[in-house]
C-alpha cells in the first residue's frame, strides 16, 4: 500500500505515457464531482447561483468535521460508529453551559465531552484490542441515551442570543461575506491534512492502516496510535456539536440522529479512500462529502422528498464504494 | 471452596449463573418482576428478539455484519400491512415477509459478487430500506384492518397455544430448525468455515459466494419474522418499528458469545444472550428506570460483555 497518492502521475519526464488508469485513480472522483455540478446546474432550478453554493458549503461545514475524524479512523483500518450519537451528547452538553451564562465554557465542554468518549472508545480499543465497531456501536447507545436522559429527552432552549454574541458569531457569523463556519471548517482540513502529512503521527497512522502487523513489529504502539486517533475522532465530533448549539442555540438531544452516520462514513468512502485503509488522504473525503451535499441540494431543489433522498444517497455510497474496490483491484 | 470455584467453566456457566442473579436482584427489588405474568410476557418479547438476534448470528458467523436489519424490519412491517389490505391476512403476511427476505438476498448478492464489505453494504441498505418504506407510507402508520384480517393477524403477535404465547411457540420452532442447519447440514459447517478462514474455504472448494448469499437472506428473514410478531401484535405498519432494534440484535448476539471476528458461537448463544437483554430491560423498567437510562445501561452492558469476552478468549 502506497501511503501518499502516487506522486509521479503526470511526471512525463522518462517519456513514459501517462497511464489513464492512474489518471482516473488521481483524479475520477474530482471529475465525477465536476460532472454532477455540470448536470446539476442544468437540470435543477436555481442550482448554480453564489448564495446556494454558499448555503450548501455552511451546511456541510458542521459535517466536515466530524468526516475529519471519520478519516483518521478508517484511514488506520477502523471504523467510528458513535459520530451521530456523540454529536448530539456534546451540542447537550455545551447548550447546557451556555445556558447558564458561560459561552466560551460551553464551547470546551462540547469539545471535552465529545474528546473524553472518543478516549474512552481508543482506549478500549487500543488496550484490550476490542473490535472497534462493537466499541463504538456501544458507545452510539451510551451517548445517545445520555443526551436524552440529561434532559428527559427535552431540548435546551432559551439562549438569549444578545448574551452570546460572540460564541453565536463562530456558526452564524461572516466575513466578507463568507460564512465564518466554512473558515473554520477550512482551518481545521489544513491542520487535520497537516497532521497526516507532516508528522510522526500521521506516517504511523498510515503505517497501522496499511498493514497491522508490520507497523507493530517496526514499533508502533497499537495503543497509543488507537487512544489518539479516536479521542481526535470523538473531538471531531465536539466540535460539531458545540458549533450545532452556536448555529442553533438550543440543545436537541437529537441533532446528530439523522444522516451524520451515514455521511460521515460515506464520504470517506465516496472520496475513494481505501475503505480497509492505508490509502487516501483528507482531501479526498472533502470532495466525497460535496458530492454527497451538492447531490442532496440539487434533489432539493428539484422537489425530491427527503424520504427518496436518503435512497438515492444510499445508493450513491455503494457505488461509488464499488468503483473505488474495482479501482483497487 | 475456591477449588470449585476454579473448576467452573466460567465461559459456558458465567452468563446463566449470571442471568439467575439478575433475575434474583430485580425481584428483591421488586417481586411484581417474577410474577408468571411478567415473566411470560418478558418472555414473549424475547422471544421476538431470539429471532433477530438468530439472523444477525448467521451473519456475524461469517464474519460479516447485518447494520440493515432494524430498517429491513421497518419495511416489513408496512410492507405486511399493505400487502394484507390487498391480498387478505395469510397471502399478506407471507409477501411482507418475503420483501424482507429480497432485501437480504441483494445484500448478499452486493457482498458476494461485488465484493463490497458487509457493514458499507448494509449501512447501504438501512438508508435504502428506511427511505423506500418512508417514501411509500409518508411516515404516516398503516391502520385500519377489517375486523377479520385483524383477528387472524392478531393471533400470530398476541394469541396463546394453551398457556404460551404463539410466538414463543414459533421461535422455539424456528430456533431447533436453525440449530439444526448450523450443527448438522453442508451449509452450517460452510458458515463457520468461511467464518474461520475465509482464505481456506475458498482453497477447498466452498462456493462462498453462494453460502454468502444464503446467510444474508437468512439475516433478513430472520428480522422480517420478528417484525411479523412485532406487527400482528400492534396489528398496525408502523414506519419506526425496528429503529431500537438494530443495537439490541448486535448485542445480543455478541452478549450470548458469538464472536464478531466469526466462525464462533451459534443458536444457543442467540437464546441466552437475547433472554439477558430482554429480562435486563423488563428489570430496570420495573425497578423505576427510565428509558433513557435503560439505553444507556445497556449499551454499557454491551461493552463490558464484549471486553470479558476479549479477555477470556486471550488467557
Amino acid at each position: 500500500m502506497n501511503s501518499q497518492d502516487a506522486p509521479a502521475v503526470l511526471d512525463n519526464k522518462g517519456g513514459q505515457p501517462v497511464k489513464l488508469s492512474l489518471l482516473w485513480e488521481r483524479y475520477g472522483v474530482f471529475g465525477a464531482f465536476v460532472a454532477i455540478l455540470a448536470v446539476a446546474s442544468l437540470v435543477a432550478p436555481n442550482f448554480f447561483s453564489v448564495s446556494n453554493f454558499l448555503n450548501v458549503l455552511t451546511t456541510m461545514s458542521f459535517v466536515l468535521f466530524v468526516t475529519y475524524g471519520q478519516t483518521l479512523v478508517i484511514l488506520s483500518g477502523g471504523m467510528d460508529l458513535s459520530h451521530g450519537s456523540l454529536v448530539s451528547l456534546s451540542c447537550m452538553a455545551s447548550a447546557a453551559v451556555v445556558a447558564m451564562g458561560h459561552p466560551w465554557f460551553g464551547l470546551l465542554a462540547g469539545l471535552a465531552v465529545g474528546a473524553f468518549c472518543g478516549l474512552i472508545n481508543g482506549t478500549i480499543i487500543g488496550i484490550t484490542r476490542l473490535n472497534p465497531i462493537i466499541t463504538t456501536l456501544g458507545m452510539l447507545y451510551i451517548a445517545s441515551g445520555l443526551a436524552l436522559y440529561f434532559t428527559g429527552g427535552k431540548c435546551i432552549a432559551g439562549i438569549d442570543p444578545d448574551s452570546v454574541q460572540g460564541f453565536h458569531f463562530l456558526a452564524e457569523g461572516r466575513i466578507f461575506n463568507v460564512p465564518f463556519v466554512i473558515l473554520l471548517a477550512l482551518a481545521f482540513f489544513i491542520l487535520t491534512h497537516f497532521l497526516l502529512r507532516h508528522t510522526r503521527f500521521g506516517n504511523h497512522l498510515y503505517a497501522l492502516g496499511g498493514n497491522e502487523e508490520a507497523a507493530e513489529i517496526a514499533g508502533i504502539s497499537y495503543a497509543r496510535m488507537k487512544i489518539l486517533i479516536f479521542t481526535f475522532s470523538g473531538l471531531s465530533c465536539g466540535i460539531a456539536g458545540s458549533l450545532l448549539t452556536s448555529r442553533m442555540l438550543s440543545g436537541e438531544p437529537r441533532v446528530g440522529a439523522g444522516t451524520f452516520l451515514l455521511e460521515s462514513i460515506g464520504a470517506v468512502v465516496v472520496g475513494g479512500n481505501d475503505i480497509f485503509g492505508g490509502t487516501g488522504n483528507v482531501g479526498r473525503t472533502v470532495i466525497g462529502l460535496m458530492i454527497l451535499h451538492f447531490l442532496e441540494n440539487a434533489l432539493n431543489l428539484m422537489g425530491i422528498s427527503t424520504f427518496a433522498q436518503q435512497i438515492i444517497v444510499g445508493i450513491v455510497v455503494l457505488l461509488f464504494c464499488f468503483l473505488g474496490l474495482a479501482r483497487n483491484k | 471452596m475456591m477449588k470449585i470455584i476454579h473448576r467452573i467453566d466460567w465461559s459456558r456457566f458465567g452468563l446463566p449463573m449470571a442471568f439467575v442473579a439478575m433475575l434474583v436482584l430485580f425481584t428483591l427489588i421488586n417481586p411484581a418482576f417474577f410474577s408468571a405474568r411478567n415473566m411470560i410476557q418478558t418472555t414473549r418479547q424475547g422471544a421476538i428478539l431470539f429471532m433477530i438476534v438468530s439472523g444477525q448470528t448467521f451473519a456475524l458467523l461469517a464474519r460479516g455484519i447485518d447494520l440493515s436489519q432494524g430498517s429491513v424490519m421497518s419495511l416489513v412491517s408496512v410492507a405486511t400491512i399493505s400487502s394484507i389490505y390487498a391480498f387478505g391476512a395469510y397471502a399478506g403476511s407471507v409477501l411482507g415477509i418475503l420483501f424482507g427476505a429480497l432485501c437480504g438476498l441483494i445484500n448478499g448478492v452486493v457482498i458476494g459478487y461485488l465484493g463490497i464489505p458487509p457493514i458499507l453494504t448494509t449501512l447501504g441498505m438501512l438508508f435504502i430500506a428506511l427511505g423506500a418504506e418512508l417514501v411509500y407510507t409518508g411516515g404516516v402508520t398503516l391502520t385500519n384492518l377489517t375486523d377479520l384480517d385483524q383477528g387472524r393477524l392478531f393471533w400470530f403477535g398476541g394469541g396463546m397455544i394453551g398457556p404460551i404465547p404463539v410466538p414463543i411457540v414459533f421461535a422455539v420452532i424456528i430456533g431447533l430448525i436453525l440449530y439444526f442447519i448450523l450443527k448438522h447440514t453442508p451449509f452450517g459447517r460452510r458458515v463457520y468455515l468461511i467464518g474461520t478462514n475465509p482464505d481456506a474455504a475458498y482453497m477447498a472448494g466452498v462456493k462462498t459466494k453462494q453460502v454468502i448469499i444464503v446467510v444474508y437472506t437468512l439475516s433478513a428473514l430472520m428480522s422480517a419474522l420478528g417484525a411479523f410478531f412485532l406487527t400482528a401484535r400492534l396489528s398496525m405498519g408502523f414506519p419506526h418499528l425496528g429503529e431500537a432494534w438494530l443495537v439490541l440484535a448486535i448485542g445480543g448476539a455478541v452478549l450470548g458469545g458469538t464472536s464478531v471476528l466469526g466462525g464462533k458461537g451459534g443458536i444457543w448463544e442467540a437464546v441466552l444472550g437475547s433472554m439477558v437483554i430482554v429480562f435486563l430491560d423488563n428489570g430496570l423498567i420495573v425497578s423505576g428506570a427510565s428509558s433513557f437510562a435503560r439505553e444507556a445501561i445497556i449499551g454499557a452492558i454491551i461493552i463490558i460483555a464484549c471486553l470479558a469476552s476479549v479477555i477470556r478468549s486471550r488467557s
